[in-house]
């Protein structure tokens, strides 16, 4: 089948089979920052934001996401400059094997969106989809909390 | 596989007719159970109306389109307590919930379900639209598996009653399927339980509601409250999980059981 999608931005136009994942359409095209892990909707490796609510891309089917607004990791960035998430994760050293950080930034991304300013519970429960093998999650949600700080003053000079 | 993309109710009846036919809402349960090359999948995101949410005239209607996450946080501005906002807020993980469609989740009735038992407690009703057009209570719905083919779930109802609430799910992690599931509604007035319900889901009935324990509390005030022995009054439907025995997750309930009664009313909530 044919389908249109907006992707960071811009209309693509694609050929796909009826029953592929929105994981392996968006990987064949291109978007290697949205990974492939568990394919069960259980690790976040693969999230994107569909619509801007973050979800599994492993649990989607391609067709059923036709003529929406797709977004991954590298929308979140304009131009040259990194969003302060990225910058928040990398100096608090909260990137090891990297695998799981796309889904963590846009994880993270939507809670700060709706949340500037949350308690490390609320952390937790916005990143309860995305696991991370590597670093114990206390950078991670040190990086957060960085993040948060950094967007919150970024606000404030704009 | 063909794909369909109705913009109304009409239109998907319309489809539901055709052989083959099957309802794509968020998708995640169709992908857990193997997609029939043959199908036509009908993608209900278009349809406007499923995704309503409407809380007038003392009764809360929730589309059948409507995600898990988008339920929560609706209901969540009104009663933050309300059971639904605690059962379908831990229910899976964040981006699972921005997929999961309650109609979907009904039809499904997976074992691990996180909304049969407070829509059941609530004493939710089923609109269906298709083959049995009609509003179904939960309970009916539950025992009558030719409702769940050539209808669609156009929506729940349920009346805005203000209650106590206390939702448990068993898990070993907090991402972890619940092996079962306590509701607990209550109502007290003067001192007195007036109204209380319990229900259960995980076992091998999937949804049970356990009017023992209702009737042990109701109308008693506070020194008549007994809430020792409550296992005699659980079901001998447990069944063997990867989370315990039968009989490990019948005491395990009995224990989360008193914890919730003790908590609802008002007595040692540890």
């Amino acid at each position: 089948m044919r389908g249109s999608f907006v992707v960071n931005g811009s209309v693509r136009e694609w050929e796909f089979p009826e029953d592929m994942r929105l994981l392996d359409l968006l990987r064949r095209e291109g978007y290697g920052e949205v990974k492939c892990g568990c394919r069960e909707g259980m690790c976040g490796s693969c999230c994107v934001l569909l619509e801007e609510k973050i979800v599994n891309s492993c649990q989607v089917l391609a067709a059923s996401a036709t003529n929406k607004q797709i977004r991954t990791v590298e929308a979140l960035s304009e131009g040259e400059e990194p969003h302060p998430l990225v910058t928040a994760f990398a100096e608090a050293g909260a990137v090891q094997c990297g695998f799981c950080t796309p889904g963590m930034i846009l994880a993270a991304y939507c809670l700060l969106r709706d949340n500037p300013d949350p308690s490390e519970e609320e952390i937790k429960r916005a990143l309860d989809g995305n696991y991370c093998r590597c670093t114990g999650y206390v950078k991670i949600f040190d990086a957060v909390q960085r993040g948060a700080r950094k967007m919150r003053e970024k606000e404030v000079q704009e | 596989m063909e794909w369909f993309f109705p913009k109304t109710v009409d239109e998907v009846i319309e489809l539901l007719g055709k052989e083959d036919a099957v309802l794509h809402g968020g998708g995640t349960m169709l992908l857990r159970g193997g997609l029939r090359p043959s199908g036509k999948m009908v993608d209900l995101s278009g349809v406007e109306s499923l995704r309503q949410i409407v809380m007038e005239g003392g009764v809360t209607s929730l589309g059948g389109g409507v995600t898990y996450a988008e339920a929560a946080r609706r209901l969540g501005e009104s009663d933050p307590d309300h059971i639904l906002v605690q059962s379908l807020g831990k229910a899976a993980a964040t981006p699972l919930r921005n997929r999961i469609t309650l109609g979907g989740s009904v039809m499904a009735q997976p074992l691990w379900s996180d909304l049969l038992g407070p829509l059941t407690a609530l004493g939710a009703e089923l609109r269906l639209e298709g083959k049995n057009s009609g509003f179904f209570e939960m309970a009916e719905f539950l025992r009558s598996p030719e409702l769940r083919s050539g209808n669609l779930i156009h929506s729940l109802r349920f009346p805005s009653v203000s209650w106590r609430t206390w939702y448990h799910r068993e898990t070993r992690t907090s991402f972890d399927y619940p092996a079962f599931t306590l509701s607990l509604l209550c109502r007290q007035e003067g001192g007195r339980v007036k109204e209380l319900r319990v229900v259960l889901t995980g076992t091998s009935k999937k949804v049970e509601r356990l009017l023992g324990v209702e009737e042990r509390f109701q109308g008693r005030d506070a020194e008549e409250r007994n809430f020792r022995n409550l296992e005699e009054f659980l079901p001998e439907t447990f069944v063997d999980r990867p989370h315990g025995s039968a009989s490990y997750l019948r005491s395990v309930a009995a224990v989360a059981l008193e914890r919730g009664l003790r908590k609802l009313m008002g007595g040692d909530a540890a």
